[in-house]
């Protein structure tokens, strides 16, 4: 394995998986436990910020593995949270803004509720008229197409959902401020992920990318989320799909911004000194699995 | 997650400062770690925690010598191919029995391994934080004098997973009786009812539900119910210690909302359209059906197929 400094993307760290919030990106955490153990005989478990002095400084005698989550799930505090806590490892999170104060549930997450009910045909014959068909996969072609009227149209059947279970859905998903500022005081990184985690970097959503970043960046520093504030990490991010010139697009738009992107390799001081961070998906299955990834 | 489809009220629980906790375990590796989970999560709240042991479970039996030597029948008919291609001396003296013994003589006896092996990382962790032992009580014997201690200073909380059926007299005396099911409630109620799940091939029926117990099996208002992770590589033995492990952690999250609002929301369940599995009808063949639906890549194919979007 090259001497790099990967950094390793999960979402969820959780024993639950419920039929009706299948969005993917869980791990439970004794799968967890294994990447970590697996990782640290490979190389040495560092904080984001030792990660990134570390590679400047060109002091590489092994690998290094640096732990991000996404979305800000209520699992990665209660489950891998005290994992770490064992490696004397502080990881880094990314959060919206509408998540975690509980304003609403994701987009995304709305969608895969509605998946198990029977508006789901409402939404359906929707995208019919946009040109789906049942070969294509559902959030694929949302992404693709993706617009604020889709947005709002499952908004629109999310909202026939009984106010218990919605209500239900907000306190039990995401971390909120008070968790964060847990997290954050524990050493933790908290970045930015945008307002409502929309495919800002893809020609579909590229025209929100500002709004999106500015509207959560400012909800964070009203919170005292201010941790990772210089870091955005795109939601979304499909590596064939961004946008021509993304980096120059977006570098203009937020010039002291460090830019976390999907790279499936690892990070080197070239990169780093451009402020552009690639992370590697983690695996949902065993460490063996890494064993694909990272060689 | 909570059963959406249910009817709920809310119910109050009496205002008192300290709320101890008694535990009511069997002795399978996931119920030690329930005890073990409970009390790491609520330090010094556990009073005390009786372990019922000496149960009989088809989980942990051997399926019957009959099917056993049916499949020995079958064996190298179904591996015909193979056994042309090694050649049959070879077969029959070296690899068939090395296949035997690991294929047919262990056929649906490890429960309590794959259980071993999928807590044991954790629950050695978990041992270190330990502060009160179990106490062991012979299978169903309420007649101990620890069941008379306990209604004469009944704790706050009584949490179930695994032991057999309370009576009501020792409910009653508990503000708050919580159990554990591994099973969907209420279409999924009483024992193997993951396995029941798989052999029904409903797979959004692989789920825990945690209730307040009454004295009937599973039946009191739900107060939490959810599908836990499933990997393509688990047998479905591992499927129940998923379920288990989740169970648990819905059971913290309960003790945590009532210990904070003296109140939960309940849901109720519905008779008519509940059932109860009996331990009866989880008969040998139905254990075999059991164990051929996922070696057939069922459960396999069930998670892969939900996990595309």
């Amino acid at each position: 394995m090259e001497k790099a400094w990967y950094i390793i993307n999960y979402h969820d760290v959780n024993w639950e998986e419920p039929m009706a919030l299948k969005v993917g990106g869980t791990v439970p955490p004794n799968f967890f436990a294994d990447h970590l153990q697996y990782l640290c005989q490979k190389g040495e478990l560092v904080s984001i910020e030792e990660g990134e002095r570390r590679v400047i400084e060109g002091n590489l005698n092994k690998p290094l593995f640096s732990i991000w989550f996404d979305d800000g799930l209520k699992g990665v505090l209660k489950y891998a949270a005290p994992i770490l806590k064992k490696y004397n490892l502080k990881a880094a999170i990314s959060i919206n803004s509408d998540f975690y104060n509980h304003n609403q549930l994701g987009w995304i997450f709305k969608l895969s509720y509605l998946r198990s009910t029977d508006y789901f045909k409402s939404f359906r014959s929707f995208l019919r008229k946009k040109g789906w068909s049942s070969n294509d996969t559902m959030l694929s072609f949302v992404v693709d197409n993706f617009s604020i009227e889709i947005v709002k149209y499952i908004d629109t059947l999310y909202a026939k959902i009984p106010e218990h279970v919605r209500s239900f859905h907000l306190q039990h998903l995401f971390c909120s401020v008070s968790e964060l500022k847990e997290l954050q005081d524990r050493g933790w990184l908290i970045a930015n992920h945008s307002k409502s985690h929309f495919p800002v970097i893809e020609e579909t959503a590229f025209h929100l990318i500002k709004e999106e970043f500015m509207k959560c960046e400012i909800d964070m520093l009203a919170n005292g989320l201010n941790s990772g504030i210089d870091y955005l990490v795109i939601p979304f991010d499909r590596v064939g799909e961004r946008v021509a010139d993304y980096e120059n697009l977006i570098r203009r738009m937020f010039p002291e911004k460090k830019l976390i992107l999907v790279g499936q390799t690892g990070n080197s001081a070239e990169n780093i000194l451009r402020n552009v961070y690639y992370r590697i998906s983690a695996p949902w299955g065993w460490s063996s699995d890494f064993d694909l990834i990272l060689h | 997650m909570i059963p959406e489809e249910l009817k709920f009220t809310t119910k109050e629980f009496p205002k008192q400062e300290i709320k101890s906790i008694v535990l009511v375990t069997g002795n399978l590796p996931s119920q030690v770690r329930f005890g073990l989970r409970i009390q790491e999560q609520f330090p010094e709240r556990v009073a005390s925690w009786i372990m019922f042991v000496n149960k009989k479970s088809r989980r942990t039996d051997s399926v019957s010598r009959w099917i056993k030597f049916k499949h020995f029948v079958k064996f190298p008919i179904r591996n015909f191919k193979t056994i042309r291609k090694l050649g049959f001396k070879r077969f029959l003296f070296g690899l068939y029995f090395e296949w035997f013994r690991k294929d047919l003589l262990n056929y649906g006896d490890n429960f309590v391994s794959n259980q071993v092996s999928f807590l044991k990382e954790e629950m050695s962790d978990m041992n270190q934080m330990k502060y009160c032992e179990p106490y062991k009580v012979k299978w169903a014997n309420f007649a101990d004098p620890c069941f008379e201690k306990l209604m004469t200073a009944p704790p706050y909380f009584l949490c179930s997973f695994g032991g057999p059926l309370i009576p009501q007299r020792i409910l009653s005396a508990v503000p708050c009786a919580i159990n554990q099911h591994a099973g969907f409630s209420p279409t999924y109620k009483g024992s193997y009812t993951i396995e029941w799940a798989i052999y029904k091939r409903e797979f959004n029926r692989i789920g825990t539900t945690v209730h307040l117990m009454d004295s009937s099996a599973d039946g009191g208002p739900i107060l939490r119910r959810s599908h836990p992770y499933l990997h393509p590589t688990f047998n479905h033995y591992e499927a129940v210690i998923a379920t288990e492990i989740l169970g648990t952690e819905l059971m913290i999250d309960c003790l945590n909302e009532i210990s904070e609002n003296e109140s939960i929301r309940v849901y109720h369940q519905d008779v008519l359209y509940s059932r109860t599995f009996t331990s009866d009808e989880y008969t040998d063949e139905i254990k075999d059906q059991v164990i051929k639906t996922v070696r057939n890549g069922w459960l396999k194919k069930e998670i892969r197929r939900h996990k595309i979007f």
